[in-house]
């Protein structure tokens, strides 16, 4: 688990996708509002380039991300939650936002074997406690 | 539980969302008091179907209407709230 | 002798368990219930009311009379079915309902003074004089109680699980497994749940959940289900859950949840030694046990007869088959027609005699074993659960499940694909011993009482005779019960009617319900960004909703008053800095920022200039204050608005209405940054210096905004107080922070300050007079009630406008707030009163010492306040005993013109 740091939420009225740089990952988390993970160092250009269509407004100050590696980070992901975290259909590029252990969490799959969960900083030693006393033998948060 | 079919997320469990009120009960900025007022406090429980304003609050935080039936549970549709 | 017994051969018994003391053997596989059997011990329990001595009746979860208390320590289950658990090595079980002992228990006496305890006998205890119902108190709760409760907590873990399927198939037995297999080859996503260890097939590609319960049915397609790791009273593996519940949502589901035989009505049909005939089948071909050696078979339907075949070939004796029908099948064994039991005699863990009506005549039968069948009741209850209706069926004499509102259906048995037996009205010349309820004791003459004293309902019939109660819930007894009751009322048993399926299906273990959320879990705490800052100073923590904060930094061995008073004195001397990161922010932007701004709070913010902030409020639509807060204008689009922490989720979903449901055409980003932001406040005279000599930059006035670093650390600066001192509100990116409060403290250190937690900060907010939403602002005070009506926007068109020109609000005898002083200390939450025994004008809202000086003052709602200033009251608590003498005053103790942190 660490923090986030670097994530800016961009609203846009139109809902239209932004056109952002490469190196920088665009996960849309709500209809109109994206999240830009590696961004800050473009703020400017963004800003202006984004002009009156939407908005920039930082949150990575408040976020944790956690990692969970292995095969069994869709099992460990069933614990508490209430989410089909296990379709085969939810995989990389995907992002739901749901609750585990009734914390508001974002779930990103990254590869077959892992996925990031965003949560607020004030939640993370609740899921890091979670994830720990599972004993699923499989996964676990990094 | 009751599952939603969110017409952004697919079909999430009753525990992302959270009831807001009835669509006859929204109080628009303009509308005069006595109009609020019965809004508010006179309006219709019907023993059946109701629109119903939801929100996926855990979810896409996007405001729903829920055509529901207040006895079998049962949804009759789920669209975007459109004012 | 005779009675129960293993049969010659077959696996050995390596597992050791005791019971009620004696060690035995058992066979990896077996139930207690099969394990007590094999071993010749019969009777395994007393009864709940009549303390009569008890055997096994059946061999799954509808066991009415075999429970058990098993386990020690934190791990004592009470209430286990002897059916329902496996044994395993070293497995501890004691009986129930019994003192001393089991084969001597003076409770059984109760079954001479059996009237007492007639049906309905509680609430009569409650009509005649109380002294009649404390005499009789301690008598029924020694006798009526089951197995108790253990005191020592459970040390195991339980885990939830969430889990998604096309199918969910409920039984592993013949009818569940075809089900399963259809689904599989159809490609479906299946969960199969058997209840035994071990399905009765073999099936691949489905998730296959053994030792589960399928425990309750609910809405659209979801389904809770308990699975046992290990067996009650059993450790676990270390670090594995002693119990899962599964949260499953299927797109259909199949019951294929069997059918319940139902046992005969006579006399002594309770004793250890009579069985359910299937049953009896059951423990001969899966546990290698014969009940007993001379058998007696009491049947109206086919299916008894295969097990008088099961008995021979397992080397026992059908002495008869007592079919209550003028026919039955062929067979070689003695059969008697138009036969029933009438009553038994026994010995201490078998039968001793059946004496039976065959036709017009008597007859007796030696015999250690009755086998009974009464029909069979499909297991309805999760179709039932499930909003599904039931239809009666004449020729099983059984209610099977009918249409059904969610996609769910049944197959096998559970569907009614069950013998059909012949409908008997059983003539009981002993009604009185005739159980029809064995788990709580109900006999026939119970139901024949509360009818005659008018019951009706069976609903009704339900509570006076504790019928179909407790942790069966009837399976075994409703039907027969029906069955009476229809008989007696002269109607069909469907006119009868039926009492209500609800969950779970079989008791379900407390921990199991709360997962995770047990102990110090049953909500997630939130840790502040500057946690680990704070606990390096050793403070008081003060849980605030889901949050901890702390609420002092005691020095040495200080108590929480006197640290908090040090903490306060500082900050109106020099200086002192308080974690203030839990508050609600949010970032407003984007060209209809002040617009929608404006929708939200009740105070004006289009005319604040950029770098400038002021208080807000914001309303809800019935024009009562919700919540209170600043609004910064940072650059020309772009606000911070800050709420109370109590409020930020409330206010969170508020903004997303107000924008989404109420202005949707607003060009307006509205984005949650509470913890994006932590936030500390340094207050005190000397808070500009050491502010300015710790960023090189110059302090804003009041209500300016500035940016600058510390520790290197880009900040946000926002010159706001609610001490009453010059202060400064500080952010910084929550996971950057950490050095931003370092570089704070000990500059403030430096000065002569400290940090302060919220008891401080109460001290000085209340001398000041500032409210507090969930104190002054209770959600039915208006701006005007707090003396706020000056800042409402004239306009209008906020949220709550409309609401607060309703005439009752401007009512002058509404609860306004007001300023209370006293010598003494003044009670929080006291009430307000002329005198004692006077009517209550008001109450207390905020207490607190002067910060300075001598003398208490507090915040509270009086009726009128606004025109009582000078008024005496008292301010009176009388459930902790306390009263002050106080008077009224304007809400603001200290510094009235605010000059102490503006220019």
């Amino acid at each position: 688990m660490a923090a986030a740091g670097d994530v800016i939420a961009l609203d846009r009225w139109d809902a239209a996708p932004p056109d952002v740089a490469a190196g920088t990952r665009l996960l849309q988390v709500e209809p109109r509002r994206w999240w830009l993970i590696g961004a800050c160092a473009q703020t400017d250009t963004l800003t202006a380039q984004i002009g009156d269509t939407g908005a920039l407004s930082p949150i990575g100050g408040g976020l944790t991300r956690a990692t969970l590696t292995g095969a069994g980070w869709r099992e460990v992901l069933t614990i508490s939650g209430c989410f089909d975290v296990e379709d085969p259909r939810f995989g990389v590029g995907k992002i739901a936002a749901t609750t585990l252990h009734h914390v508001p969490v974002w779930i990103a799959p990254t590869g077959d074997e892992m996925c990031e969960v965003y949560l607020a900083n004030s939640y993370a030693p609740t899921l890091h406690e979670l994830w720990s006393r599972s004993a699923t033998g499989q996964g676990g948060p990094s | 539980m009751m599952q939603i079919d969110c017409p952004y997320c697919g079909p999430r469990a009753q525990v992302e969302f959270a009831y807001e009120r009835t669509l006859d009960s929204i109080v628009t900025l303009d509308m005069p008091a006595e109009e609020a007022v019965s809004r508010l406090y006179a309006r219709a429980n019907p023993r059946g179907l109701d629109d119903e304003l939801w929100r996926h609050s855990f979810g896409c935080r996007q405001w729903l209407v829920l055509r529901r039936h207040r006895v079998s549970h049962a949804i009759v549709s789920i669209t975007e709230y459109a004012p | 002798m005779s009675g129960p017994s293993r049969i010659p051969g077959g696996a050995e018994s390596t597992l050791r368990f005791r019971f009620d003391g004696v060690e035995y053997r058992a066979r990896p596989g077996d139930t207690l219930a099969a394990a007590l059997l094999a071993n010749g011990v019969g009777r395994v329990a007393r009864s709940f009311k009549y303390h009569r001595p008890r055997g096994v009746m059946a061999a799954g979860v509808e066991e009415p009379n075999a429970l058990v208390t098993v386990g020690v320590g934190g791990r004592t289950e009470p209430n286990t079915r002897a059916t329902d658990l496996y044994v395993y090595d070293g497995l501890v079980a004691v009986s129930q309902n019994r003192w001393p002992s089991l084969a001597f228990d003076l409770g059984a006496i109760n079954g001479i003074a059996a009237p007492f305890l007639a049906a309905g006998f509680y609430y009569k205890t409650f009509f005649g004089p109380a002294s009649r119902w404390m005499l009789y108190e301690k008598f029924i709760r020694r006798a009526a109680g089951m197995g108790k409760a253990p005191t020592a907590p459970d040390p195991d873990a339980y885990e939830h699980r969430a889990a998604f399927c096309d199918v969910l198939v409920v039984g592993g037995g013949a009818a569940g497994i075809a089900a399963a297999r259809k689904a599989v080859a159809a490609g479906e996503r299946v969960i199969l749940v058997e209840q035994q260890r071990a399905l009765s097939g073999s099936i691949e590609g489905v998730r296959m959940l053994t030792r589960t319960t399928a425990s309750g049915l609910w809405d659209h397609g979801f389904a809770t289900l308990a699975e046992r790791l290990v067996e009650p009273g059993q450790t676990p593996t270390p670090g594995q859950p002693a119990q899962r519940l599964w949260h499953v949502r299927a797109t259909r589901i199949v019951l294929a949840t069997g059918a319940i035989e139902r046992p005969l009505t006579f006399a002594g049909n309770d004793r250890p030694g009579v069985m359910l005939s299937q049953a009896v089948r059951s423990y001969i071909a899966r546990f290698d046990v014969l009940p007993g050696e001379r058998v007696v078979i009491a049947t109206n339907n086919d299916d008894a007869y295969a097990t008088a075949d099961a008995i021979a070939a397992a080397g026992g004796e059908v002495v008869a088959i007592l079919d209550s029908r003028a026919s039955g099948p062929a067979t070689h064994f003695p059969v008697f027609t138009d036969a029933v039991p009438l009553s038994t005699s026994g010995q201490t863990h078998h039968l001793a005699s059946v004496k039976a009506r065959v036709g017009a005549g008597t007859r007796r039968f030696d015999a250690d074993l009755l086998a009974v069948s009464g029909g069979f009741t499909p297991v309805v209850h999760l179709h039932s659960q499930a909003g599904g209706k039931l239809d009666w069926r004449e020729d099983l004499q059984a209610f099977v499940p009918g249409a059904s509102p969610q996609a769910v259906s049944s197959v096998g048995a559970a569907a009614g694909e069950v013998p059909a037996i012949a409908a008997t009205v059983a003539v009981l010349p002993d009604p009185k011993h005739s159980f029809i309820d064995f788990q709580n004791d109900v006999t026939a003459s119970d139901l024949d009482l509360a009818w005659a004293e008018g019951y009706r309902s069976v609903e009704h019939l339900k509570r006076y005779t504790t019928l179909g109660m407790a942790t069966d819930q009837g399976k075994t007894s409703n039907m027969a019960a029906l069955a009476h009751l229809a008989s007696v009322a002269g109607v069909t048993i469907p006119q009868a009617g039926l009492t209500t399926f609800r969950p779970p299906f079989t008791p379900l273990t407390l921990g199991a319900l709360a997962g995770a959320d047990g102990g110090g879990h049953a909500a997630p705490a939130r840790r502040i960004a500057l946690y680990d800052r704070h606990q390096r100073l050793n403070p008081l923590w003060q849980p605030l909703g889901l949050w901890h904060r702390p609420r002092a930094y005691p020095i040495g061995d200080e108590t929480l008053h006197a640290a908090a008073l040090r903490e306060a004195r500082a900050v109106r001397t020099t200086a002192g800095i308080v974690d203030v990161s839990t508050l609600a922010k949010f970032a407003v932007t984007g060209p209809d920022a002040a617009a929608f701004l404006e929708i939200v709070c009740a105070t004006g913010v289009a005319k604040l200039a950029v770098g400038r902030g002021r208080y807000t409020f914001m309303l809800r639509e019935d024009g009562m204050v919700m919540d209170d807060g600043t609004v910064w204008r940072i650059a020309e689009t772009r606000y911070l608005l800050t709420s109370s922490t109590g409020g930020a989720d409330r206010m969170e979903a508020h903004l997303s209405y107000a924008h989404h449901v109420l202005a949707p055409q607003l060009k307006v980003s509205v984005v949650a940054q509470q913890e994006h932001f932590a936030g500390i406040a340094l207050a005190g005279p000397l808070s500009r210096e050491i502010l300015a000599a710790l960023t090189g930059t110059e302090m804003p006035a009041h209500m300016g905004v500035a940016q600058a670093a510390i520790a290197g650390v880009p900040v946000l600066i926002l010159a706001a107080s609610y001490s009453g001192e010059r202060a400064f509100e500080i952010y910084a990116e929550g996971h950057l922070a950490g050095p931003v409060w370092d570089a704070l403290e000990v500059a403030t250190r430096a000065a002569g300050g400290y940090p302060y937690g919220l008891e401080a900060l109460e001290f000085l907010r209340i001398e000041k007079g500032h409210i507090v939403i969930g104190a002054e602002g209770d959600g039915r005070t208006t701006p005007h009630d707090l003396s706020l009506e000056k800042m409402l926007r004239k306009a209008g068109g906020f949220i709550g406008a409309s609401g607060l020109t309703r005439p009752a609000l401007a009512a002058a005898d509404r609860a306004q707030l007001v300023g209370l002083t006293s010598d003494t200390p003044i009670p929080e939450g006291a009430m307000l009163i002329a005198h004692d025994g006077a009517p209550v004008e008001g109450h207390v809202t905020s207490a607190a010492g002067r910060v300075i000086g001598t003398g208490a003052v507090a915040l509270g709602l009086l009726g009128g306040g606004r025109a009582r200033l000078g008024d005496v009251l008292l301010a009176s608590s009388p459930t902790r005993g306390q009263s002050a003498r106080v008077t009224v005053t304007a809400p603001v103790f200290y510094d009235v013109e605010g000059t102490r942190y503006r220019e």
